[in-house]
């Protein structure tokens, strides 16, 4: 019976052969992508989820790192005070910039 | 009411084989066996169907397919094509959260999620995760994040600590999310449930149909919370990997 015995492909031939795969890889993801990142699209009820959750959490947040800074300063209420109204504005700076990301066309100048 | 059959006494930590470590309470409950569950489920599902690997795949194949296409097409939608080498890590987090919101849909089932704790260390596995991406990407360029551009100096002395404090936020905002709502869910059925009782069956068919409309729409909200939370922390990644707004 003849077998054809596989040779180890020498180091031209290696190059080569990485070459074509570089080059296929990238013709294959600008085919398959048009290079721009989307939109997020999770439908209305996602959106409300995103948007509301983004201020509540900036409220715990904000609260719970002036609760612990009253804590170690012993200035109970002031900062608990100071850090809820830092958190309003953190939890409305966060829902613009979410609501830019959603739809990017609105904000353009 | 009658002890055990409050709305939230679903959500009660039993200890299995209590454990104690170091003085720490490391017992294995009915939320460990869940997850346990929950991994063992999504081992099944992929390795078993993607057992054929059929040219043309039948309908568990494709299931496993889809999945992975879905995250795939998120991953490279929303982070581009760099995006693809962090795509078990995404994969992983996706089939966790979906799979743990899906299986507390069984009836007496343990609806893992359901514990802010639990999603708390994914959304800050996935916040590390990413800020470290972030980290080794970029070096000191990373901190330039917190800087947003286009803006007067005066107002970078407002702006710098209030982009700092929102990129804080996001473990909790993500963790928030998603538990808050596999909470409010399970905890309205079982309302609802206990109202079934109470009319009887002279008035018990009105809530009855609420919660079969209550149920499709738990199962909307499983698939849609594992969704956001997967994508969220694309939207988190792409930030780390591209560093722009």
């Amino acid at each position: 019976m003849y077998v054809t015995k596989m040779t180890e492909p020498d180091d031209r031939r290696k190059e080569e052969l990485k070459a074509r795969l570089a080059e296929a890889r990238q013709r294959q993801d600008e085919q398959s992508w048009d290079g721009n990142l989307k939109v997020e699209k999770s439908g209305a009820i996602g959106r409300a989820w995103r948007l509301s959750v983004e201020i509540i959490a900036a409220f715990l947040v904000c609260g719970g790192l002036g609760w612990w800074l009253d804590d170690f300063f012993d200035t109970k209420p002031v900062l608990l005070l100071v850090f809820v109204v830092i958190g309003m504005i953190v939890g409305v700076y966060n829902v613009f910039k979410v609501a830019k990301s959603m739809n990017p066309e609105d904000f353009e100048e | 009411m009658a002890d055990g059959h409050s709305p939230l006494a679903q959500f009660e930590i039993k200890r299995l084989v209590p454990m104690e470590l170091g003085g720490v309470d490391v017992s294995f409950t009915n939320s460990s066996l869940f997850m346990i569950i929950v991994i063992a489920a999504v081992t099944l599902f992929l390795t078993l169907s993607m057992r054929g690997r059929a040219m043309v795949p039948g309908r568990m194949q494709s299931m496993a397919e889809l999945s992975y296409e879905f995250i795939a097409n998120m991953l490279k939608e929303n982070v581009g094509s760099e995006g693809r080498k962090y795509f078990p890590f995404i994969f992983t987090v996706f089939m966790f959260v979906l799979f743990c919101n899906l299986i507390g849909m069984i009836p007496y089932a343990f609806t893992v999620t359901s514990h802010i704790i639990v999603t708390f260390g994914l959304a800050l596995t996935v916040f590390v995760v990413v800020t470290l991406i972030g980290i080794f990407r970029h070096g000191f360029k990373f901190l330039g994040f917190f800087v947003p551009s286009g803006v007067p100096a005066i107002l970078l002395v407002l702006l710098v600590p209030i982009e700092v404090l929102s990129y804080f936020v996001r473990p909790i905002s993500l963790s928030v999310r998603l538990f808050a709502n596999m909470l409010a869910g399970h905890t309205l059925m079982k309302v609802f449930g206990s109202f079934v009782i109470a009319l009887s069956w002279w008035g018990g068919w009105l809530p009855l149909s609420f919660i079969t409309a209550l149920t499709g729409l738990e199962f909307l909200v499983a698939f849609l919370q594992a969704y956001v939370f997967a994508i969220l922390s694309c939207i988190y990644l792409n930030d780390a990997v591209h560093l722009h707004h």
